[in-house]
């Protein structure tokens, strides 16, 4: 839930304004923590908001999912209270006057810039792109802009009202954006630079997901996170009616492996459309790698969490049908506490539905259309660190496709550096 | 954007729809598909280019209703946007110029070893079409086969046209009777499985394009993982064509029962579907509601 302005006051009234500020080494954007804060306190909400924009494009996106290391760093983290930063950043993105951004006509002499990709990285470098006077386009290959965003974030995180917002306004800007474009299936690259683009920014990020090893992970029933959410995504969010038809297809029982926020958006959209659901990881329920914020809400809203190693997925006539976890035992070492696999026999939690939250990776398809393109060894695109480019002249990346991010934050971050290197290259 | 400009139905549930899409006519090769998402919130569907017109900067697609969304798509008239086409997508066709090369599809797999024939065709090769179905009503696409092939057999499940029996009975024949160089196989798993055992044993190259269960086609999700050689691979980026010697069938056959279950959060059957749990199904629904 978003704040209202007396909570948001009071939050704001709580913050110190330490002389050092510990959250602003933290913020990969570097956005001036306590001076948004301290306009919020007087009450200038239109002014946080502007003080945010000066390093961060999209605060209504940031204000939702940013995994808030800032938060973490805070000098109340110790008592467990720390200043709730998101959501500031939120309720100044919300209620912050939004000035209306004049339509901007791109210069016909500007350069052009093609930036592959809609997610994260690649609608941040847009913006800054455009912001330094060069004409943007941006190819997306699925039918609406916003790559992860749209298709890996639930809508009760993020609502595709506000990314549709985020693109009017990049619109708004003289950013071009053309959907079912798919690099090297429809759209090629020579055609591309035949158009009279002068450089192409690669930003398609990796949503793949990294196939488990895991017996029984091609049995029916089985999903990946992505895989998951995008099915469910696909179907309306908006009618009642399809709500119910979606009800309608859960499972009684579902059970997610994986600790990340994949898996807990999966659990919790799978819970909300009827299915009991539990979230299975080796580890402490604390070492999910979420926010503490986002581990309560997903317990009270009813998810289960189980402590325990898993095994295997167990198949009936090729169905799903559970999944055989081997319990762990608490061992107290010097270090603390810890988990250690225990001798009991495994136990099979039952589950018509099984969701891998197993990480992400790259596909094939960019190594199979430029293979000229140089790649690290982790199987991430190759950048030069000083100019941005890739291997191959004129060809830049950014984003998680080059291994710089994992979180949203640092896939913006990534997107800015390139679209400043970009704007260096083609203007000096 | 994607306008409907011609629609013929051609068998029973089957209907052959021409779409206005320069930007994909333009690059489609024999073997590629695109996803169709019919209305907007609809899932897409993963369909076939059976036929691309560059000057008329429109494509063929054949839909087969079985499904909500395919049936939403079949309900579109001429003259209608389909609200998005995306494609092509996946790796064409092998095509080489080999010699004598045998075309074995049942069901709606004709429609995608069409464009294959037609390329095969092109490059020199001698074409030999199979084309299985359960009777004649559901047979589709004969005339266009009989133009592109050589020579063309067919046979239906029930006897219903032609030579009654299955067309791995068809392929077993005719692999005996010639010295072949190649085989393509479209369709069922079965009879994809009964032509790699087949080819197998004469060390005849085989190609088979898989059709598992996908969401969008863009190589992002991992929906359309099919086993090759022992690892997954995606069949949208990495296919639909796969060397048919090296796919795990068994894999495979668990795969496509993603689409059977209707309690899987997959789509829920169309009423025509032979699969359909139909009266049945709602008896047996209710008995077990009855349990509970």
């Amino acid at each position: 839930m978003g704040f209202n302005k007396k909570i948001a006051q009071d939050e704001a009234r709580r913050c110190p304004q330490c002389a050092t500020a510990t959250c602003l080494p933290a913020c990969p954007l570097g956005i001036d923590i306590p001076g948004f804060i301290r306009l919020l306190r007087e009450g200038d909400t239109s002014g946080a908001l502007e003080k945010i924009r000066q390093q961060n494009p999209y605060p209504a996106i940031c204000g939702r999912v940013c995994p808030a290391p800032c938060e973490r760093s805070c000098v109340f983290q110790a008592d467990g209270n720390p200043i709730a930063i998101r959501s500031l950043e939120r309720f100044a993105a919300d209620h912050g006057s939004k000035k209306g951004t004049a339509p901007k006509i791109v210069s016909p002499q500007a350069k052009k810039v093609a930036v592959i990709g809609s997610g994260p990285a690649g609608m941040t470098a847009a913006d800054y792109l455009a912001q330094s006077g060069l004409g943007v386009t941006i190819f997306e290959a699925a039918h609406r802009p916003g790559g992860l965003l749209r298709y890996g974030i639930p809508e009760f995180r993020l609502p595709q009202r506000i990314l549709d917002e985020q693109f009017a306004q990049l619109k708004l800007m003289g950013v071009d954006i053309q959907t079912d474009m798919v690099l090297g299936r429809t759209l090629m690259i020579d055609e591309i630079f035949m158009r009279g683009f002068s450089a192409v920014l690669l930003a398609m990020g990796k949503s793949l997901p990294r196939f488990s090893e895991l017996s029984g992970s091609g049995l029916a029933g089985v999903y990946y996170d992505t895989e998951f959410l995008h099915l469910l995504q696909a179907v309306d969010k908006e009618g009642a009616l399809d709500l119910g038809r979606r009800q309608k297809m859960a499972t009684p029982k579902t059970v997610v492996v994986g600790r990340g926020p994949s898996a807990f958006d999966a659990g919790r959209l799978a819970l909300r459309l009827g299915s009991e659901v539990q979230v299975v990881f080796d580890g402490f329920e604390e070492e999910a790698a979420i926010d503490m914020d986002m581990l309560q809400e997903a317990k009270e809203e009813g998810i289960g969490m189980q402590s325990m190693q898993a095994l295997g997925i167990v198949g009936e006539n090729g169905f799903a049908a559970g999944v055989q976890c081997r319990k762990l035992d608490i061992v107290e070492s010097q270090n603390g506490l810890s988990l250690q696999a225990s001798n009991e026999e495994p136990v099979v939690l039952e589950a018509q539905t099984v969701v891998l939250a197993n990480g992400h990776t790259s596909n094939d398809t960019l190594k199979q259309y430029l293979p000229h393109l140089k790649w690290e060894a982790d199987g991430s695109l190759s950048t030069n660190a000083q100019t941005g480019m890739t291997s191959v002249e004129k060809i830049f990346g950014c984003g998680s496709i080059t291994g710089a991010a994992d979180t949203l934050v640092d896939s913006m971050v990534s997107g800015r550096t390139a679209a400043e290197k970009i704007t260096k290259y083609l203007i000096s | 954007m994607y306008k409907i400009l011609h629609k013929q139905v051609i068998a029973q549930d089957i209907k052959k729809i021409d779409v206005a899409a320069p930007q994909i006519a333009r690059r489609a090769l024999p073997g590629q598909f695109v996803m169709v998402t019919p209305v907007p919130h609809e899932r897409g569907i993963p369909m076939t280019i059976i036929d691309s017109d560059e000057r008329r900067s429109m494509i063929s697609l054949l839909v087969h209703e079985v499904g909500q969304a395919t049936a939403k798509l079949g309900e579109l008239s001429i003259g209608q946007d389909i609200y998005q086409v995306v494609g092509p997508l996946g790796r064409p066709s092998q095509i080489e110029k080999v010699g004598l090369v045998i075309c074995v599809a049942t069901g709606v797999g004709a429609a995608q070893i069409l464009p294959v024939c037609r390329g095969l065709k092109k490059k020199g090769n001698r074409v030999i079409g199979i084309i299985g179905a359960k009777s004649k009503k559901v047979l589709m696409l004969e005339a266009q086969m009989r133009v592109v092939c050589d020579e063309l057999f067919i046979a239906t499940n029930d006897g219903s046209y032609e030579r009654k029996g299955f067309a791995s009975g068809l392929l077993k024949e005719l692999l005996d009777k010639y010295t072949v160089h190649g085989v393509y196989a479209i369709g069922s798993v079965e009879m994809m499985q009964a032509a790699a055992r087949m080819t197998a044993e004469k060390n005849i190259p085989l190609r088979v394009t898989l059709n598992p269960y996908m969401i969008n086609g863009l190589g992002t999700c991992g929906s359309c993982r099919v086993k090759i050689n022992g690892a997954y691979r995606l069949a949208c980026t990495d296919g639909p064509e796969f060397d048919g010697h090296q796919v795990d069938f068994q894999d495979l056959t668990q795969r496509m029962k993603v689409l059977e279950n209707p309690r899987t959060w997959a789509e829920p059957l169309h009423p025509n579907s032979p699969k359909s749990p139909g009266f049945a199904g709602l008896v047996k629904s209710l008995w077990a509601s009855t349990r509970k």
